[in-house]
């Protein structure tokens, strides 16, 4: 509170004493306007630090590329621990993804009593901030818990362990790993959720179809919003033939059967998750940024959008500023919502067969145990039940998203 | 309008402490906290205040239209030509409004839909109200239409309500509520969205049809200026309670409590100060902020005349005040201000003396203003 | 300042918006929202624009601004011309004219802090020091009447006058010398106009700077300026000093705006304005002097003697045959035959029953009280009648033709003192 140089409202005090000219109370008269002009302007630490962790990651891709080759990206041991990580194109996308998301969290950060606000009508869904819980619970095992989890291993020996606390007839595994109570083998703590028919422990499975899930819904999605945010803003700013056109391009692309072209890539070069991500992050957007359309037109009319423009802002400047920032409620509900879409779509075509199948996603293991459903029942139903426990969290979330950042009741009391 | 100890029960509207409140997430809100006044037949009282007074509430309040949830009405009495209001069924409220007590909002879009032609919508309004034939009702419409002032009224029937401008919108709904041939109109800020001059010609139109048919008109506004024009009585709301109330001649010529003396001073034009400045700078925190009220006056912040007795128990009541010459002494016609200096132990004369000399320049000030016109 | 030129003129101004329609999106005709108008501003000066909606007063402050891009005429600041082509020289514009809006809630994003708006300004013109937009916005924050630290609060946390101060900071804060506020009170509690006219008043004061102040409210501009312009459909139609215009207006329109406005005094006995009806559509505004179709003083002819009232109803119909949507006549006679004697088919109505009916739909008074005048009026009606729309119009312009409808009014001085002398555009003032 420094500058009380004022009583304010009334119309009697003419002149007030400027604190001897020097700041901390600079007033606008006396700022230099000639000299900012010539000056040019610089860039913001934000900008700075976007570009140079672009351009980190820029040369971490290249390296592995090109200079690590077939060899693990990082392979480090501290103690008796060791760190073997190779990198796959999926994994690089993913870190570029988690980075964005990183820097998205920066105005976050900065508004910090905006979200607060927000987060107070978002605390109000208990389902949605139970859902939200379970998803970082998953998140973090899928991201950082695989780091450090040992990837599921073929142990024939230990195929069909029931989960603990649960017990199948001593017949159905091959070998019981637990104690064998009146011809039941007893689930043990060594599998908490049992095994396959490989012998795979089925929480390591489905730690790892977390992440596996994560990637597929995170990046893909973030692919879409992006190119959805682009188009749709673009659109909306410009207006007249580049509107048009761009709509169209929507038209048409949303015709386009998508799956058709996966199975068609999957048939040239088998089933890949890079493919299937890109895919659909290329291809998806239509509905998004038709949503983005629509209110970045209506933002556009908004008096802060004149106020910018009058005080002589770009376009650009407002898109980036007022536009883009005040469409982000639709964008992140509907990028919550699109997730759960994708996840499943990669578990229906992983089910079906035309996924990676070394890659042990929910899709390939509930496929796996399908033929087992008599016996060994547990096979599908662990992987399926975190399915439908992300996908209803994925939704719960959205919908309480949606009704957190509706703009409409921003005003109220 | 005879008899001048007038009792509650002869009076068209008596509204007796009612009391509304919102359930929101932050709080409970009593936008309307107890609140009185009575209305009659043919006269014009004016519910006044600034946003967030309560106003608009209170006179929704009468016949219900709140939304309840969030909005409750926990207490009071709405007597309606001898009828309780405020515990009669939803049935007997329906039959109510429209019918006998009608609204009119500021923005004519709420009572006219969209997508059925005027015409239409007066027909039905019409029919509802009296089992007469179709092409009775239309001419009726036709009548009605042309008693608004709606230009070629045979022909703009037919328009939908996106055809007219926001003049003709209103004048439509004035003519839906009258459609019922009601008791009681009940206008909330119906020219506030309009020009001046279509208010000036709305704000005649009400004062005809008035006359013409004797009905009681609660105009909610903010506007000092229609209130001039138009009121017999005056109701002045701050923060959900009534803060003064009499006649349009006691309260602009002899404005007793300080909230009003602010008010009036705050109109453009009038230049001389009835309040001194330091009171302003509170001025526009919003009131409906606070979520719950406080004890005491609640004027108290902003009052320059505040007192340690304004801190005490709850709202003053309202005291008569010592001019009110040309009303009764006392009832419901009373003029009367619920300020501490007004009260027994009070002396009026802290509130009007303080600033007499710069009163006398006002009423001046004022009459230049008429005849600058 | 020293030299001659003002701090702000605009000349000749006008903004016309294409009308199309049909498939082809081919331009049918054209909006005149501003059409010509002269406006200039010295420092310090407050300069009111008044008038309807529908006037033209906001895109004329807009336009003006260069907000949007004018159709025609010359905007100079300091005597140097605002054009578009010259992108550094228009954003140095952008500078040094600032615009004030009307819905303080919509001025602000939702989503970002007071400070931050207020702020942004300065980032446009390329201040890119955090700390520095930060001190300059405390200051003029506080200048403004806010506290501090409402620079962290969100839009929705202040009240309607707290956020109009905020968006006077922003207005002000890259020190202009030009306001431009388009009815900044319009959405205010009147404690609260009062409270930011005077704020403004000081502020003009104090950094000596020109406002154009749009607004409907004459009480506003009488308190703010020191001239005022009087717009109606795009032209400027009375303007000069505010006591002279106010005091002895010129212009019917004027007078009857000015006997619109509400006394706040209830022993004021309202005087009754003969202003019916609202702004015409600016994409057809009237002939002659655009007022004529809702002058309470419109010129009668001189070959019939009729009264006001019933000459301006016959004009009023006059008009109206002319520019309104078509008649439709089955209606009416539909109208006439439910009023009659029962059982009437709409067809089989008795002319003279149709005509009572059109008088009553066009609010023609049952006598004129002139035989020559109602004689005119009943073959006119009569022509109505059997449909024929166009040969009524001609009949009624050959008798009842005003100067009002047919020439464009010039420009008269009114009032004899020199120095409150000002200029009105009406027929009433060719004689003098």
């Amino acid at each position: 509170m420094i500058g009380a140089e004022d009583s304010p409202g009334t119309g009697t005090d003419d002149s007030q004493p400027a604190d001897g000219g020097e700041p901390p109370s600079e007033r606008f008269e006396d700022v230099d306007w000639a000299s900012i002009d010539a000056d040019g302007g610089g860039r913001s630490p934000l900008r700075l630090a976007a570009l140079v962790a672009a351009g980190s990651y820029g040369l971490a891709v290249a390296s592995d590329r090109l200079v690590a080759g077939g060899d693990p990206t990082i392979d480090v041991a501290f103690g008796g621990v060791a760190f073997v990580w190779d990198a796959t194109a999926v994994d690089w996308l993913f870190v570029a993804t988690l980075s964005v998301l990183v820097f998205a969290l920066v105005p976050l950060a900065r508004n910090r009593r905006l979200v607060a606000y927000y987060w107070r009508r978002f605390r109000r869904h208990r389902p949605a901030v139970l859902s939200l819980a379970y998803l970082l619970v998953i998140f973090l095992l899928g991201t950082v818990g695989t780091l450090f989890l040992d990837p599921p291993a073929l142990d024939v020996a230990a195929a069909y362990q029931p989960p603990v606390f649960l017990s199948v007839d001593a017949s159905i595994p091959t070998e019981c790993v637990g104690p064998v109570v009146e011809g039941r083998c007893q689930g043990t703590w060594r599998y908490p959720l049992g095994t396959t028919a490989d012998g795979k422990g089925l929480l390591a499975l489905a730690i790892f179809g977390m992440r596996v899930s994560m990637q597929v819904g995170l990046i893909a999605t973030l692919i879409s919003i992006t190119i959805a945010t682009a188009v749709g803003a673009t659109a909306a700013y410009a207006g007249g033939w580049i509107d048009e056109a761009l709509m169209r391009y929507v038209d048409i692309q949303q015709t386009f059967p998508t799956f058709f072209l996966f199975l068609f890539l999957a048939y040239l070069y088998g089933g890949s998750l890079f493919v299937l991500i890109v895919i659909f992050g290329v291809t998806g957007w239509g509905g998004i940024a038709r949503i983005v359309r629509s209110e970045a037109l209506q933002r556009s009319e908004e008096t802060y959008v004149a106020a910018a423009r009058s005080a002589g802002a770009s376009g650009p400047f407002v898109v980036w500023r007022h536009v883009v920032p005040n469409v982000s409620n639709s964008i992140v509900t509907a990028a919550t919502l699109n997730i759960p879409v994708l996840i499943l779509s990669e578990a229906a075509l992983s089910f079906i067969g035309l996924g990676n199948v070394t890659l042990p996603s929910w899709g390939q293991t509930i496929a796996a145990g399908r033929g087992d459903l008599a016996t060994a029942w547990w096979v599908s139903t662990v992987p399926g039940l975190f399915l439908f426990a992300t996908i209803l969290a994925f939704n719960f979330l959205g919908d309480a998203l949606r009704d957190a950042l509706d703009p409409r009741q921003e005003v109220g009391r | 309008m005879t008899d001048p100890p007038a009792a509650p029960r002869d009076s068209l509207l008596h509204v007796e402490d009612l009391r509304t409140r919102f359930h929101t997430d932050a709080g409970t809100v009593t936008a309307v906290d107890g609140i009185s006044f009575d209305l009659d037949d043919g006269e014009t009282v004016c519910l006044v205040g600034e946003s967030g007074s309560g106003k608009t509430v209170a006179a929704e309040s009468l016949t219900r239209l709140i939304d309840d949830p969030p909005g409750e009405i926990v207490s009071g009495t709405v007597r309606f030509d001898g009828r309780d209001l405020a515990t009669a069924s939803e049935a007997e409220l329906r039959a109510v409004r429209g019918d006998r007590i009608a609204h009119v909002f500021q923005n004519p879009q709420r009572a006219l839909n969209p997508v059925y032609s005027v015409g239409w919508q007066l027909l039905e309004a019409i029919q509802l109200h009296d089992d007469v034939s179709k092409a009775d009702a239309r001419a009726r419409a036709i009548d009605l239409l042309d008693r608004v002032g709606i230009p070629d009224p045979a022909t703009r029937i037919d328009d939908y309500p996106h055809e007219l401008s926001g003049g003709m919108q209103q004048r439509v709904a004035i003519a839906m509520a009258l459609a019922g041939e009601p008791d009681l109109l009940v206008a909330d800020e119906p020219t506030t969205a309009l020009d001046v001059t279509i208010q000036s010609q709305v704000l005649r139109l009400l004062e005809s049809i008035q006359s013409a048919s004797g009905l009681g008109l609660l105009l909610v506004t903010h506007d000092l200026g229609v209130v001039a024009e138009v009121a017999d009585r005056v109701v002045v709301m701050y923060d959900g309670t009534v803060m003064e109330r009499g006649s349009v001649h006691d309260v602009f010529e002899r404005p007793s409590h300080p909230y009003t003396r602010a008010l009036l001073d705050a109109i453009p034009g009038r230049d001389v100060d009835l309040t001194p400045t330091a009171a302003r700078d509170v001025a526009d925190r919003d009131p409906s902020s606070a979520t719950d009220s406080t004890t005491g006056c609640r004027f108290r912040s902003r009052c320059p005349h505040a007192v340690d007795a304004c801190r005490e128990g709850d709202q003053p009541p309202l005291h008569p005040t010592p001019d009110a010459t040309t009303s009764a002494p006392d009832g419901a016609r009373a003029h009367v201000a619920a300020c501490v200096h007004f009260g027994p132990d009070g002396d009026p004369d802290v509130v009007v003396d303080s600033a007499k000399s710069a009163d006398s320049g006002a009423s001046a000030d004022e009459s230049a203003g008429g005849d600058r016109r | 300042m020293t030299d001659a030129s003002p701090l702000f003129e605009v000349r000749d101004l006008t903004k016309h918006y294409p009308v199309r329609t049909g498939l082809l999106n081919r331009e049918t005709g054209q909006v005149r929202a501003v059409d010509g108008i002269d406006l200039t501003v010295e420092r310090g000066e407050a300069v009111g624009l008044v008038g309807e909606s529908g006037c033209g007063k906001s895109t004329a402050a807009r336009t003006m601004l260069r907000v949007e891009e004018p159709t025609g005429g010359t905007i100079r600041l300091d005597g140097d011309p605002v054009t578009s082509d010259d992108r550094s020289r228009l954003k140095r514009f952008r500078r040094r004219a600032q615009l004030l809006f009307q819905d303080p809630t919509g001025s602000f994003d939702p989503r970002r802090s007071i400070g931050d708006s207020v702020a942004e300004p300065l980032a446009i013109h390329g201040m890119t020091d955090r700390a520095r937009r930060r001190r300059l916005v405390t200051s003029t924050l506080s200048r403004v009447g806010l506290d501090p630290s409402d620079a962290d609060r969100y839009p929705h946390e202040l009240s309607g006058g707290e956020k109009q101060r905020a968006a006077l900071a922003r207005a002000l804060i890259l020190d202009p010398d030009l306001l431009v506020a388009d009815e900044p009170v319009s959405a205010l509690d009147a404690s609260v106009t009062a409270d930011v006219l005077a704020l403004l008043n000081r502020l003009r004061r104090e950094l000596d700077l020109g406002i154009v102040l749009v607004s409907h409210d004459l009480a506003v501009v009488r308190e703010v300026c020191d001239r005022v312009a009087v717009m109606y459909l795009g032209e400027i139609v009375e303007s000069g000093p505010v006591e002279s215009v106010f005091e002895s207006p010129g212009h019917p329109y004027t007078e009857a705006l000015l006997a619109s406005i509400p006394v706040p005094d209830p022993t004021v006995e309202r005087r009754d304005v003969d202003l019916v009806g609202e702004v015409p559509s600016a994409a057809d505004p009237p002939s002659g002097c655009r007022f004529h179709t809702r002058c309470p003083a419109v010129i009668p002819p001189e070959t019939y003697d009729l009264d006001g009232v019933a000459w301006r109803r016959v004009h009023r119909f006059h008009s109206r045959l002319e520019r309104g949507p078509s008649v439709d006549l089955d209606a009416i006679r539909a109208y006439a035959a439910s009023d009659s004697a029962p059982e009437t088919a709409p067809a089989d109505v008795p002319t003279h029953a149709v005509q009572t009916a059109l008088r009553r739909e066009f609010d023609l008074p049952s006598e004129l009280g002139d035989d020559g005048a109602e004689a005119v009026l009943d073959r006119a009606l009569a022509r109505l009648a059997a449909g024929e729309r166009e040969a009524a119009a001609r009949l009624l312009a050959d008798e009842f033709g005003t100067v009002c409808a047919s020439e464009a009014p010039a420009t008269h001085p009114v009032g004899g003192d020199d120095r409150q002398q000002h200029t009105a555009v009406c027929h009433l003032l060719d004689e003098e």
